[in-house]
């Protein structure tokens, strides 16, 4: 073996026995100590810039948290929303950072991924993912979004009562829950008496140029269009399609909600309506002071959904955490008591083992190229 | 111990493809980016035949090695007419093709669903015993292919890869060669492939995409080519170097960035000091 090799190998030998012996150090858990809490999200890859929404969110949550001593510690690891990764990721915060429960970021695969392993290890798994797959995974996941049928429900009602009876539906492939959207929507408005007269997929990964796709939409002459995608692939798509002399009312979710939308869609969004979820920097004082705080320690981005939820989380550990330390099943039954603190997202309402089923969706609409709630 | 022991299966895992892909790569000097789409194959088998039929791991794992050598078969059928980029570029739109009917063919695979709570075997609950598992079907694979590269069959291939008219002019028909070194190479994916599904429990296309057959070229080419060990030390490598990256102390920031950046460095830095690999006989 030549000598390069060896040295390669020796040096792996020896960062692995380093590895060893740091895994191997356990934390017990002592009255008064920290929570350690692991984040597992993708901070690089298709998902990254609302893995740093979370992130910046959390920093910001333990820093208020700590104000009075240390409750919370956070150790953040890249999931790449995926699996293979995330499965490395989490088994590394669970044994080379000893974290009481782990955090979980956008991205289904990697989540329901790492969610067998939480089981394994039976540590609190609380992943911030809408797909219902999730509410099965096991005792000790705890999903932290609402599932996707009551936007797609409510959308569908609307479109309906609109007067539209034909409707197109947009959707990306590679996303499960767009698929899960694509089909509650279909199953909805069919019966309610409307027709789909066209479900058309994309991949968002490779395409960015829908305009063959939106040509289809146009030869159906549908009454309006139901576009499944994520806030950087539908600013563009409801671009191309108003270009395209697409006319019909467009509608869309919650994922669109961004300036990332507007920055695509330019002045083509106007009167494009998603269902939206409760959180929302014009709404409540809770959420409006959360978003002049995140603005104030990240200036330049835009508070997101996924870090509002996860502040407010974070904030409701921390308070069990202190009632219930070190006791840690009370402090996870406490969390399904009280799963929010601050209601950043509305008031969750949770299905019998602690998961997000649903929350009061509400509907928006984009005027002067900013949504703002339709009455 | 528990992350050590996820390494190490995953980089069993990656090994088996590195050494199946090594024989039609840099044994034979096909330049196939269709491993993914048999790794793939082997993986539904599994998931699909034991969640929905309930069958033992074993008889999924033969099932998935048995569809990806008559699918193997089939492409190779195609591919074994070509040679140099055309084959690349073939193989390419093969893998494309493959992933496609993994996201589109829904009533089977679920597409973009995945498909979740895939059971293990029960001898093999425990990761330690799965590791040990894992671990035995790296050494079988391993052995064979040494076997075969040792053969006077190996030595053909080894011959199509220098020069592939001059070996003709002998009476070799290369084309067989280079389809049953192409059903082989594919049978031992799709038995990585199972491994992968019962280990990780939840599959979706999203794991088998061009992305990861380029990944995996890119272990044996830092490995070495034409050399089953330096496969092997190649996943150890790219498995092992992303994950010793997360223990150093960049800022919180920019740590998953830097870890990217410094992983891509290393990688250009290894091949313009080695560019045959590790352990290579032979650069592409």
């Amino acid at each position: 073996m030549p000598t390069a090799v060896k040295i390669v190998v020796a040096v792996v030998v020896i960062i692995l026995v380093g590895m060893a012996i740091s895994a191997i150090q356990k934390k017990e858990v002592i009255s008064g100590q920290p929570l350690r809490v692991g984040v597992l999200l993708p901070l690089t890859g298709k998902f990254s810039n609302l893995g740093e929404d979370l992130k910046n969110a959390l920093l910001m949550a333990s820093s208020d948290i700590n104000k009075n001593g240390q409750k919370v510690q956070l150790t953040f690891e890249d999931s790449a929303a995926d699996p293979k990764v995330a499965v490395l990721g989490a088994a590394k915060l669970l044994d080379a950072n000893s974290v009481q429960l782990i955090i979980g970021g956008t991205g289904s695969s990697a989540n329901l991924a790492v969610a067998p392993i939480m089981e394994m290890r039976k540590t609190p798994f609380f992943p911030l993912s809408a797909t219902s797959k999730l509410n099965s995974a096991g005792t000790y996941t705890r999903k932290l979004l609402p599932d996707m049928d009551g936007e797609a429900s409510k959308i569908a009602a609307y479109a309906f009562a609109q007067g539209a009876r034909k409707v197109a539906i947009l959707y990306d492939t590679s996303s499960d829950t767009h698929v899960i959207g694509k089909d509650v929507f279909s199953t909805v408005f069919s019966g309610l008496g409307g027709t789909i007269t066209l479900v058309q997929g994309y991949d968002s990964k490779t395409t960015a140029d829908f305009r063959s796709v939106l040509t289809r939409v146009k030869d159906v002459g549908p009454d309006a269009i139901y576009a499944l995608a994520i806030e950087k692939v539908g600013g563009p798509l409801v671009k191309q399609a108003r270009e395209l002399g697409l006319t019909q009312p467009l509608y869309g979710f919650s994922a669109l909600e961004s300036d990332e939308f507007f920055n695509g869609s330019g002045l083509a969004a106007e009167g494009v309506v998603i269902t939206a979820q409760p959180f929302s920097c014009d709404g409540a004082v809770a959420m409006q002071k959360y978003c002049l705080a995140f603005k104030a320690s990240y200036p330049g981005r835009q508070p997101l959904l996924y870090g509002a939820v996860g502040y407010d989380l974070l904030f409701a550990l921390a308070l069990a955490s202190e009632k219930y330390s070190p006791d840690f099943s009370k402090i996870i039954d406490e969390y399904k008591n009280n799963p929010s603190v601050y209601n950043l997202n509305g008031t969750p309402q949770l299905d019998a083992h602690g998961n997000v089923r649903t929350v009061d969706f509400t509907m928006r609409i984009v005027r002067d190229a900013k949504f703002v709630e339709l009455k | 111990m528990e992350y050590l022991i996820h390494l190490a299966i995953l980089f069993s895992i990656y090994a088996i493809l590195g050494v199946g892909l090594n024989l039609v790569v840099g044994y034979t000097g096909l330049l196939s980016v269709t491993h993914a789409a048999f790794y793939g194959i082997g993986a539904y088998a599994t998931a699909i035949l034991s969640t929905v039929y309930d069958l033992n791991f074993f008889v999924t794992m033969l099932v998935g090695v048995v569809i990806s050598g008559v699918v193997s078969l089939l492409i190779g059928l195609v591919l074994s007419r070509f040679d140099g980029d055309y084959y690349a570029l073939a193989a390419l739109g093969f893998n494309i093709i493959v992933y496609s009917i993994f996201l589109n063919w829904q009533s089977v695979t679920r597409g973009p669903l995945g498909i979740p709570g895939i059971d293990r075997p029960d001898f093999v609950s425990a990761n330690w015993a799965f590791l040990i598992m894992s671990a035995l079907f790296l050494i079988a694979i391993y052995y064979l292919a040494q076997y075969l590269g040792k053969s006077s069959f190996g030595r053909v291939l080894k011959a199509i890869r220098e020069d592939e008219r001059a070996i003709q002019v002998f009476g070799y028909q290369t084309h067989y060669y280079k389809l049953m070194i192409f059903v082989i190479g594919a049978m031992m994916a799709a038995v990585a492939g199972s491994i992968f599904a019962a280990y990780i429990t939840f599959i979706d296309p999203s794991t088998f995409t061009l992305n990861e057959s380029i990944f995996l070229l890119a272990i044996i080419i830092l490995g070495g080519l034409a050399n089953n060990k330096g496969a092997i030390l190649g996943a150890l490598f790219l498995i092992l170097l992303p994950e010793m990256l997360r223990f150093v102390g960049f800022p919180t920031d920019i740590a998953a960035q830097m870890r990217q950046v410094v992983y891509g460095l290393l990688l250009v830095f290894l091949m313009l000091y080695r560019p045959q690999g590790l352990m290579g006989e032979y650069e592409l």
